[in-house]
């Protein structure tokens, strides 16, 4: 399951005009990537938790 | 698509000039910078060579055979597209148009429409998308698969920015693999087997007046010394945007003003010239003109624009524009490939 989801009405276009990433195309790898080299903010994105990370912080927070 | 006409009736004088949209000129056809390879009607053979020469102890007695010759086919077939378009003419009959339409209800077609929109704006547009189409198409099964490659620094590799920028910026109207496809992705080779292309790989960074020397410089160094000292010098092929940058950078007096040269509309980096063509940004290519191939079958294709009434009992009528293009690209092992 992704870890990142574009927030409603967020557009990245991270190559210009012409370019544009939206939840249709956007992956993990991609969002980490654009993060990393500035062309997005960590504000662009939902971070989804998986199941796994869920069930860890219910855990911690007992 | 019916023609949109938001029209008044002229009861005054209408402004002369009618005011066009302000396109991009298609430089790749205009300054031809690329090759254009012509009457390829389908499945052309494109062949690439090389060999290795080994030089080794002589012996009086059986040699042993060293080095290789190889020799390789690519085949190319350019996709046939097409633009077509369907209109009213009479929409324009209430507007400044009217003026232009010849006496007679049956005549309601408009030689002023037909001049700036249809031959003017409607062409250009033709044009540039055959532009943006050469250098940016994708199809959509080669987009899944690149999307699909393992991302890794080798070069031998696909790079995670080239991934990125594939997702981004490529597609266009993706009847074809376009040139920087093709570049990251293909079946030119020895084996005919389609993988990540052999270009060389340059990481960057997201470009501006400050750092754009920098970048260039990576680019700059990035090019096979072989490919500098034979023959015609490389292009370096960028984005629109970076004039703007290189005029902002060369207008800071603290830097080095011999780096990029301008003169009138010719720029030059450390002496390779550079042409902009319609790429996405952060995005720059150095190649041989002789290695990018522009494939069709005849170029003029797309000045040919056939209108006529849409049937002899209609008075509706349609615009079509057929031609053939693809792009092939060769001695990929000495082309620079920079995505930041």
């Amino acid at each position: 399951m992704a870890k990142y989801k574009l927030k409603e009405g967020v557009i990245l276009q991270p190559y210009g005009v012409n370019s544009k990433i939206t939840n249709d195309n956007l992956t993990d790898e991609i969002a980490e990537l654009f993060i990393k080299k500035g062309k997005a903010s960590k504000n662009d994105f939902i971070l989804l938790k998986t199941k796994q990370n869920k069930k860890k912080q219910n855990g911690n927070s007992k | 698509m019916a023609i949109v006409s938001n029209s008044i009736d002229i009861l005054g004088v209408a402004v002369e000039p009618i005011i066009e949209e302000i396109l991009f000129q298609n430089n790749t056809i205009s300054k031809a910078l690329v090759t254009f390879e012509d009457d390829v009607k389908a499945e052309t053979i494109f062949t690439e060579a090389d060999a290795t020469a080994t030089m080794q102890a002589w012996t009086s007695g059986v040699p042993t055979s060293s080095g290789s010759l190889n020799s390789w086919d690519a085949k190319v077939t350019p996709e046939k597209v097409m633009f077509y378009q369907e209109f009213d003419p009479n929409t324009l009959r209430f507007s400044r148009y009217k003026r232009s339409m010849a006496p007679g209800a049956w005549n309601t077609f408009s030689t002023e429409f037909e001049r700036v929109v249809i031959g003017g704006i409607y062409a250009n547009r033709i044009s540039l998308s055959a532009e943006r189409n050469f250098w940016l198409s994708a199809k959509s099964a080669t987009k899944s698969t690149i999307a699909g490659l393992t991302a890794g620094t080798a070069q031998t590799s696909i790079g995670a920015e080239e991934k990125a920028m594939v997702a981004a910026s490529l597609g266009e109207n993706g009847q074809f693999d376009g040139l920087l496809t093709k570049i990251l992705y293909n079946n030119s080779r020895a084996s005919g087997t389609a993988q990540v292309g052999e270009r060389i790989k340059v990481v960057g960074t997201t470009i501006d007046a400050s750092n754009i020397k920098a970048e260039y410089g990576k680019v700059f160094t990035a090019i096979p010394a072989e490919v500098l000292q034979n023959g015609m010098k490389p292009i370096i092929y960028a984005p629109y945007s970076h004039s703007q940058l290189i005029a902002e950078f060369n207008n800071n007096v603290a830097n080095y003003k011999d780096a990029f040269l301008v003169d009138g509309d010719t720029y030059s980096y450390n002496g390779i010239k550079i042409e902009f063509v319609p790429f996405p940004e952060d995005v720059m290519l150095c190649a041989k003109k002789e290695h990018l191939f522009w494939v069709t079958d005849l170029q003029s294709d797309y000045n040919v624009m056939k209108m006529d009434y849409i049937a002899a009992n209609r008075e509706d009528m349609f615009l079509k524009t057929v031609a053939t293009e693809g792009a092939h690209v060769a001695n990929q092992k000495f082309n620079v490939l920079y995505v930041g």
